[in-house]
Order: structure tokens, then sequence, then C-alpha cells
């Protein structure tokens, strides 16, 4: 209702605008009728986001009528229509659901999570990758998970397990290795490794190709998470003068 | 204080805090005001109008109009007419008396809402309640304070356009709604619930009113999900709280026109018209009975029998 039909059509704006023009050239009177659709046309402007409802107060209250009862209409007056604000209170932003599907970032089948209401409404719900949280779904979710005997939740891979794995996948390991003294490759070697790369993980979960390894060359390292899956990360074994060269050699 | 001529239509606030405080008055010639604060105004017909607050929709009729309408439909729209709503745009005060800050005086509390408007517009979307506010406003800044007037303002309602789900009509809707109606909504954890438990006086559209009609009446008739017949017993358990009778569920959010309309329809159907010839039979029978009923219509009608009729009698 605030913004009419002739905001969108760009030709009816130029011919209100020219008429307008036209009416005050002519004769030098305010033009009456035009003047409020060009108001119509300029208050486009977009409004005010928010999450609240407006609450105000009178600032000079009601009189009362007969008894302390409601006041007559006549006894009303234009004062009394002065209003102030109310203090504010905004309404919730986040909504707590049940997710019906595994999500990247957010959890997994059964998880009760709390996301933010854009989301839950814009991608979620829409997709049927989430319901509500009511008490007849949480009920429901319970008993599923209780019927296919999943009772701990720490077995499972959870967000972060699965967001690990992504990483890993995309991942290529460099093993620094001395090239002056010989060697053969260890866990320990490896582990020092994704440590430089930022990753740090325990020596039990790691798998090294059963040959021995004594030369610089590309190789495969498996990695069990949560002892449930693996992952196999790409690597190569660089000589440690390569990687990290002393000082005086960048400068010269 | 002697009274003040003024040519300006809104007086400054202090002459405002003179008219309260010590009773003069600048607006003799001007009583009625920009907008009243009353809603709206029924002189004719309904005794049960409540002043104080504006609706978005008023039902209104005859009195003869009145005699064909069932029962439990009238019932609703007098309890939609006088009830209060739901305070949302202002907060009632809990205290009884309030003392006053110069003379020290008590004096009773009156808690009545804020000028509201609800548009036509109103009708087409879920508002949950809100409309524009009409009033006054100064701004408080306090070095400007004695130079910024009042000024008549309007606060309107931030409305969005958002897709929600219905699951009894099985439909995606994309409907005008403000956050009020999303945290509603998300509260009771589904549009379904929303729209089934709330009054009519707090749900404030005639759109809600004709979804409601919609879900009560497949509820009834049990046509949802016409494929799925698993689905079908899932979702009708779930809302099993709310079913009433079909005769009274076919008449909740008709506007006051379609339902006389329809009560003169199912009127005709009842009483159909009767063809003229029955009715003259009948009354020419009985007609016939009343001049001598001893005697049979055909020994009186029979030209053969009259003689010996009348000789074999006496």
């Amino acid at each position: 209702m605030f913004s009419g039909d002739l905001c969108r059509n760009p030709k009816q704006i130029m011919a209100t605008t020219l008429g307008v023009l036209r009416v005050c050239v002519k004769c030098l009177r305010p033009p009456t009728k035009r003047l409020g659709r060009l108001c119509v046309v300029s208050a486009v402007s977009k409004q005010q986001q928010r999450n609240h409802t407006i609450v105000m107060e009178r600032v000079f209250p009601l009189p009362a009528g007969k008894d302390g009862g409601l006041p007559h209409p006549n006894d009303v007056n234009e004062t009394h229509k002065i209003l102030r604000h109310v203090e504010i209170v905004e309404y919730p932003t986040e909504l707590a659901c049940i997710l019906t599907d595994y999500v990247e970032g957010i959890g997994i089948r059964g998880d009760l999570v709390k996301v933010k209401k854009e989301v839950f409404h814009n991608d979620l719900y829409p997709a049927g990758l989430a319901v509500y949280a009511s008490p007849e779904n949480i009920d429901e979710f319970e008993e599923e998970r209780k019927a296919k005997g999943i009772d701990k939740s720490e077995m499972r891979l959870g967000v972060f397990a699965r967001m690990a794995i992504k990483e890993l996948n995309h991942m290529h390991l460099e093993i620094p290795m001395n090239d002056k003294v010989e060697w053969t490759l260890d866990k320990q070697h490896v582990q020092v490794a994704f440590r430089t790369q930022g990753i740090e993980l325990l020596e039990e979960c790691l798998v090294l190709p059963e040959e021995p390894i004594s030369t610089f060359q590309d190789l495969v390292v498996k990695v069990w998470i949560n002892g449930l899956e693996s992952v196999d990360v790409k690597a190569t074994i660089v000589p440690i003068s390569q990687k990290f060269a002393p000082a005086k050699a960048v400068k010269k | 204080m002697e009274k003040v001529k003024i040519t300006k239509f809104m007086p400054t606030i202090k002459q405002m805090k003179d008219m309260v405080i010590k009773e003069v008055t600048y607006l003799e010639k001007h009583t009625n005001s920009r907008f009243t604060v009353t809603g709206r105004r029924i002189p004719k017909w309904g005794t049960w109008v409540n002043n104080w607050r504006s609706t978005p929709y008023i039902y209104k009729w005859s009195k003869e109009e009145e005699a064909i309408l069932p029962k439990h439909y009238v019932d609703r729209c007098r309890d939609f007419m006088t009830r209060d709503q739901i305070p949302i745009h202002w907060r009632p005060n809990p205290a009884r008396y309030r003392t006053d800050e110069d003379s020290g005086e008590r004096i009773p509390v009156v808690n009545l809402p804020v000028p509201i408007v609800f548009p036509k517009e109103c009708n087409l979307g879920l508002w949950g309640g809100e409309g524009i506010i009409f009033g006054y406003y100064k701004k408080d800044i306090p070095k400007k304070r004695l130079k910024l007037g009042t000024y008549p303002r309007l606060w309107r309602p931030y409305l969005q356009k958002k897709v929600l789900y219905s699951e009894i009509l099985d439909r995606w809707m994309s409907i005008n709604i403000t956050p009020r109606t999303l945290h509603l909504v998300d509260e009771s954890f589904g549009l379904d619930f929303y729209i089934l438990k709330t009054h009519e006086v707090d749900l404030c559209s005639r759109l809600a009113m004709t979804l409601k009609r919609e879900m009560l009446l497949a509820l009834v008739r049990k046509s949802l999900y016409p494929d799925d017949p698993l689905k079908r017993e899932k979702v009708y358990n779930k809302y099993k709280s709310f079913i009433i009778p079909e005769e009274e569920a076919e008449w909740i959010g008709l506007s006051g026109d379609d339902a006389v309309e329809k009560a003169k329809k199912l009127q005709a159907e009842q009483n159909p018209p009767q063809p003229l010839k029955n009715l003259y039979l009948v009354e020419l029978l009985r007609r016939l009975q009343l001049d001598n009923p001893k005697v049979g219509i055909v020994s009186k009608v029979n030209p053969f029998k009259s003689k010996d009729g009348e000789t074999t009698s006496r």
C-alpha cells in the first residue's frame, strides 16, 4: 500500500514528474493533487529492518469515567494521542530444531541443535532437512535411536569428524627428512609432519605402507578417525634442506 | 487564564499542559480530531459493540436476517466483536490507582489501547494482530526541547514476504507476515497449530479464517493426503483435538453477506415451492366434506343415484 503501482513503471514516473513541473512553470501556485503522487514515488526507500513490535504509551494518561470506569468519548482529547516509546523487547533470533539428515557444519540425523531463524526458514525446513523441536518429534527420534541400538553419541561420527575427513581429503602432506644421514620412515616422523601442517593426531591412528621406506618418494598414509572410518592422505618425502632452507641462503 | 484564539491547528506542548492541568480550553473550535480514537461506530444495528477497539472487519446484518442464521455462527460473531485483544502495541498497568505528581491525588487507572487502524491489506496477510499506530510525537532531545513541536506521525508494521507450509492442506504459501507472526508460528510448532489454536480476535485477518475453515473441513471429511493413507492417519491423529462437527465448520470465517446468502439458499432448499394444483385439490376436498359430512363424496357427485338414494334414506 505504501509503494504504489507507479514505482514499477519508469515511464509513468517521468510523466508525473514532467506534469508537476509543467504545472509549476505555468502558474506559480503549489500543485495540490500531483504532489501527493510524487510523494508516493519518492517514498520507495527501504523500511528499517526490525525484529520487534513497536510498543507505545500515552504521555498524558486518560481520565477516569464514572466510578473509575471507562471515560466518555467526549472527554477524550487531542492530547491523549501524544505518544512515546516504551522499552523494546526483541524476539529471539535463534531456534531449536531436530535434523532429519546430515547437514554440513551443523549436525547429523537426530541431533537437537540451535540454528538461526533465517537458516531454518529459508534452507533447512523447505528442503526437509529439519523439523520443529516439538515434544512429539523429540519422542519420535529418541525411539528411533533406541531401536537402532545407538546409545553412546560419542561413538558415532559427529560433525567435526566429518569436517576433518573433508579437510584431509584435500590435503597434500610434505614429510621433511635429512638427506645426509640414513633413515627409515617412522610413525613419529609422520606425526611431526602433520603437526607442521596444523593437525595434531595420535600415533595409533596412523597406518604406514608395509614395505620399509628409506628414500625420497611419494606414498599414501592411512588415517583412522574414531576407529570407524579411514582416509587416504597423499604424501611426499622432501629433503629438509629444501623445505627449511637456512636463513643465510635466503638473504643471498 | 483567558481564552486564546489559535490560528494553527496544533497547539504547542505548553498549551497542552495547561489544558490538562489548569483546565483551559484552547481547542474550542477544533473539537473534531483528524482521526478519532474510536475505531468504528455502528449506529443502526448490533447492540454488542466495543467502541474502544478497532477491527479489520465487521459483522453486521438486519434484524430479519439474524433470525435465519444458525445460532453457533451468531455466537461466534458476537464473541469476536465483544472480546478484548491480547495487548500488542501497549502495556496494561497492573496497579489500580496512580498518584498525580503535582497535587498528590489518587486517581483510578484506565487501561485502554492506543489508537490503531487496520487497513485493507491486513486481511490479505498474517499480521498477527499488528496494525498502524496513529498519534503525535515529540523528539526527546534535551537541548532542543523548547524549540521542537509535536507532529502527527504514524508507525507502520515491518512486513516481509515469506513462504509458509501447512501440513493439513499440503500446500506452500507466500504470505506477507510480520516478525511477531513468525515468532508465534515457531512457538506453536507450525502454521497449522498457530491458526487452529488462536482465537479469531488475535488472528485479525480474513485470510487466516479462510485457512481455518479449509483445515477444519479437511479434518472432518478426512480428505487430506488422498494418495497416502499412512501419512493421512499420522496427521489426523496429530490434529485430532481441534475437530468440530461439519455443520459448524462450514460456517467459520464467512463474512456477513456470504453467511446471509448461504442461509437463504439453505432455507430455500429445505422448504421447496409446492405446486398450486395440489393445494387447490386439498381445499376442494375439504370444502365438499364440510357441506354434508355424513354423505360420501361419490354419492353426492353421482347423478344416477340421486332419486333412489333419497327414497331409501327416508
